[in-house]
């Protein structure tokens, strides 16, 4: 039963043919995705109009910030060329440390560093707003200290050269805290659990997408035959619904299990992407539970179109409530409860505390 | 028009797809009301807070960290926070060490507070950038009350009356330092007049959802020309009178106008005419594209199988788009349908 089955799957050849190209079409998609996005990719432009030795410091900060660099390439020039690059997209921010930039920060004058965000990308514009808020705390607990400390010692009826030395030494001293803030933590990792990047983490969403549509396929076949009255006269020729269904089951788990299995091994010789071995035991046991699943939504349905769009919506619902599109640390509190029921949940929780 | 008409009937008089269609929309939208309304609080990254010192530069920070809009912050035991962590709830988990107030005081600020992440966790990076904004104030203060006191022959305040001044400028916000951003649109040289708040990254996701949602209703829709394919209905019907670039346009709207009421709804949970229209000219364009591929496929399975690539490709770029400028990622994915719908919905 089982080999008739796998056989009628095999029938259709121009189904496989499509299902062949596809699964290329998909690899090489994974693939491009996965290589393209390697260095940092986006400008940052620092126009330097103090020269000092404080503004040099700053421009500095920016080209050594991990964040920024991992981030953004950092480059420096004039105002118009930054303008100029700005203009032709070529830069994505610049910031420009005006002249005297130095003398107002040590506390004489309080005037904005003029910066310009391309706003076209509204997701690195959000990114740049809060660093540069971040930045702007810094700056203004410097600032404040420096200021603090010449208030209280010309009240105190200091001379002008010492409130000078001090402001120097302790405006040097706070900057050079504020630049080495990385100092300040102390990093812990987790065994067994690594970040993850933004494109692995939707590779891994498209892969239950794709195992969800292989059950959906498997539910739309038994239903389609449900619909011909295939099990009825199966049922005359002596075979149950439990052996038919049970031989449908493993005709479809073999055939995409094997068609994953082999696209999975295809990325990972060809890409970067990160798939343990582990992974595989769960697609396999994915696959399994997808069919069962829409096999058993097939049974209570009448209509294919009904069932299509059943299919597809639950699909959709399981997906986004999963955490398949937003991650679930981003989900609303309500969302996140149901996402322990979604397979997206499970799934991306297994291959996450699998060791990558 | 009559087939117009006839194909509008034969979409509505499938009961079994009729309830389908009616259920899974109202699941949707409430799915994604849910998540639009929850924007703002939720696009702030969600980290574990464990305070294991009782000073009052402890007490501070936490204040001064549960007042930072890019945060989220839940306080658990640390086990608690583990859990959430290898849950995939918080990115990471900040614990302000014992001895945290004494260190400020000393001004040894090497490793104050203990960040546990996922190994090249970029955002966790990030963050502890913000958190030290939150710190700086502190320590600032303590360096230079250190100065003052240590090296000055007449130092007449102490600690408290130092700390109270500083606090005073802070407070003022006389001396806020401030970077003057301008979001700019180099194009069209426009000036972004808008609040800038975190809420807009998930705003583009729930676009990117809606426009998963509409092509795939469009794509669901649509298989009614296979079934009639699979039934000979269709051959019959190529047999009536009339040409049949005609028939096939009115089939198209017929299927256009089936789907239609969740193009509206989708565009009116942006609140705007615009993305009303935005969404009802998407649809329009998913709707044609999914009644040529289903008139060309001729069969459901066939039909299913590339309507899901299409769905999950076109849904996935779209996706990616939104973070392409982070993370690098190749220029053609803003000029995918999702990503062009999705950038003129948030606009």
């Amino acid at each position: 039963m089982l080999i008739k089955d796998l056989k009628l799957i095999f029938s259709d050849k121009k189904m496989l043919i499509l299902l062949g190209l596809l699964v290329l079409l998909s690899a090489a998609a994974i693939f491009f995705c996965v290589n393209e996005t390697e260095g940092p990719a986006a400008t940052l432009g620092i126009v330097d109009e103090d020269k000092t030795e404080h503004s040099a410091l700053l421009a500095t900060y920016f080209d050594e910030n991990e964040v920024f660099t991992s981030y953004f390439n950092v480059i420096r020039g004039t105002r118009e060329e930054m303008e100029e690059l700005f203009d032709k997209g070529e830069v994505d921010i610049y910031v420009i440390l005006h002249e005297g930039f130095t003398n107002k920060l040590v506390g004489l004058e309080n005037t904005p560093v003029h910066t310009v965000v391309n706003s076209t990308d509204k997701t690195k514009m959000v990114l740049l707003a809060n660093l540069m808020n971040a930045y702007s705390d810094y700056i203004t607990s410097v600032e404040i200290n420096c200021q603090g400390l010449a208030d209280i010692m010309r009240a105190e009826g200091y001379d002008k050269a010492t409130v000078r030395d001090r402001n120097v030494t302790i405006s040097y001293d706070l900057l050079f805290t504020a630049l080495g803030k990385d100092k300040l933590f102390k990093r812990e990792y987790i065994e067994r659990f690594e970040g993850i990047s933004l494109v692995n983490y939707y590779v891994y969403s498209g892969i239950i997408l794709l195992i969800l549509y292989a059950g959906l396929f498997a539910g739309l076949k038994v239903l389609k035959e449900k619909l011909g009255q295939v099990g009825t006269r199966l049922r005359s020729a002596g075979i149950g619904g439990a052996r038919y269904f049970g031989s449908s089951l493993m005709a479809f788990v073999i055939v995409y299990g094997f068609i994953m299995v082999v696209s999975m091994l295809l990325v990972i010789s060809v890409g970067d992407l990160k798939i343990p071995p582990k992974a595989i035991v769960f697609i396999l046991a994915a696959i399994v539970i997808s069919c069962i699943l829409f096999m058993a939504i097939s049974a209570f349905i009448k209509s294919v179109s009904g069932y299509m769009i059943l299919g597809n919506m639950l699909i959709l619902f399981t997906t986004i409530a999963g955490g398949g599109i937003i991650p679930i640390m981003y989900l609303p509190e309500g969302c996140a409860m149901v996402a322990r029921f979604t397979p997206t949940y499970w799934f991306i929780k297994l291959i996450l505390n699998s060791g990558i | 028009m009559s087939r117009f008409i006839l194909r509008l009937k034969i979409c509505l008089k499938d009961r079994t797809a009729g309830i389908c269609y009616v259920i899974s929309a109202v699941v949707m939208f409430c799915l994604l009301l849910g998540l639009s309304s929850a924007s703002e609080e939720r696009s702030a990254v969600p980290i574990g807070l464990y305070v294991a010192d009782e000073s009052e530069e402890a007490t501070l920070l936490v204040e001064q960290m549960r007042k930072t809009p890019s945060i989220y912050i839940y306080e658990k035991s640390l086990e608690e926070l583990k859990e959430l962590l290898l849950d995939g709830y918080i990115d990471s988990i900040y614990v302000i060490e014992e001895g945290y107030g004494a260190r400020v005081r000393s001004t040894d600020i090497d490793g104050l507070v203990t960040v546990i992440s996922g190994k090249d966790d970029q955002t966790s990076v990030m963050i502890s950038d913000i958190i030290a904004g939150d710190m700086m104030y502190e320590i600032c203060l303590n360096k230079s009350y250190r100065l003052y006191a240590d090296t000055l022959p007449t130092n007449a305040l102490d600690k408290e009356e130092y700390s109270s001044y500083i606090r005073e400028l802070y407070d003022s916000n006389e001396f806020a330092f401030n970077f003057a951003v301008v979001y700019k649109d180099p194009k069209v040289k426009k000036i972004e007049e808008r609040q800038v708040t975190n809420g807009m990254i998930y705003k583009q996701m729930i676009a990117g959802m809606l426009a998963m949602l509409l092509c795939l209703m469009a794509f669901v829709s649509c298989n009614c020309f296979c079934i009639e394919y699979e039934k000979g209905v269709a051959y019959r019907l190529k047999e009536l009178p009339g040409s049949r670039i005609p028939k096939e346009i009115m089939d198209f709207f017929g299927v256009f106008m089936y789907t239609l009421p969740l193009s509206i709804v989708a565009g009116f949970l942006f609140s705007d005419i615009s993305a009303v229209l935005v969404s009802v000219v998407y649809l329009m364009i998913m709707c044609a594209l999914c009644t040529f591929i289903s008139k060309t496929a001729k069969k459901t399975e066939s039909y299913q199988l590339v309507g899901a690539v299409l769905v999950i490709g076109l849904g996935i770029l779209g996706f990616v788009s939104v973070f392409a400028g982070i993370i690098g990622g190749p220029d053609f994915l803003k000029y995918t349908p999702n990503a062009i719908y999705i950038n003129l919905l948030v606009k």
